[in-house]
């Protein structure tokens, strides 16, 4: 394998695993035509929004002039 | 968005997509083994398009078909999500993280089976702007 298909695949078992507890380990979508995912619900992309106005508004706080 | 048409897969070859099922299955403990049935076509699927220039959602469509087709006893959903997720993770590291974020959720959604039309619209209209 090549360095960018080492790199790849090294990010990807990361990935891989962060997300695991949200899949079923038996082919849900080759039996039944509909896949499987637990949700992670709306709280990572609240998280994401906040820290990006908490950003925003210390950026607008730290100007001085 | 000229990067949403690329040899998405040049860096995934398929022993790499066996890897990436191995290492999830190790984590869980659970059978590491490919299908007598999904398998070979699978793999062939990948391989044809590995080194073609494609979308994005023609990308999310090989790897949906690729879960579907189950080349793995198990985590095939897992293994192709997380292919996708990994790719565009460096690929959107442009856009604001919460564009980033839905924009790989929905793909994940797509590719698992599990995607709503609202999720599909709402993509599309998405990837339609950043073309722009």
């Amino acid at each position: 394998m090549t360095a960018g298909e080492n790199n790849f695949l090294k990010e990807a078992i990361k990935q891989g695993l962060r997300m695991q507890h949200r899949f079923l380990a038996e082919p849900v979508l080759a039996r039944t035509g509909k896949g499987y995912l637990k949700s992670e619900g709306v709280a990572p992309l609240q998280r994401i929004k906040a820290s990006l106005k908490k950003s925003k508004s210390g950026g607008h706080h730290g100007r001085t002039g | 968005m000229a990067g949403l048409v690329k040899n998405w897969l040049q860096v995934v070859p398929w022993e790499a997509v066996v890897s990436i099922n191995a290492a999830l299955c190790e984590a869980r403990k659970a059978l590491h083994k490919p299908t007598s049935d999904g398998y070979a076509p699978a793999k062939a699927l990948w391989e044809k398009n590995r080194l073609k220039k494609i979308s994005l959602p023609e990308l999310l469509q090989l790897c949906f078909q690729c879960h579907r087709l189950a080349p793995f006893c198990n985590y095939n959903g897992n293994t192709f999500v997380t292919i996708v997720k990994t790719l565009l993770d460096a690929e959107l590291k442009h856009l604001p993280p919460d564009q980033s974020f839905i924009v790989r959720s929905i793909a994940g959604h797509i590719v698992a089976g599990t995607a709503t039309a609202i999720e599909r619209k709402q993509l599309d209209s998405m990837l339609a702007a950043l073309k722009e």
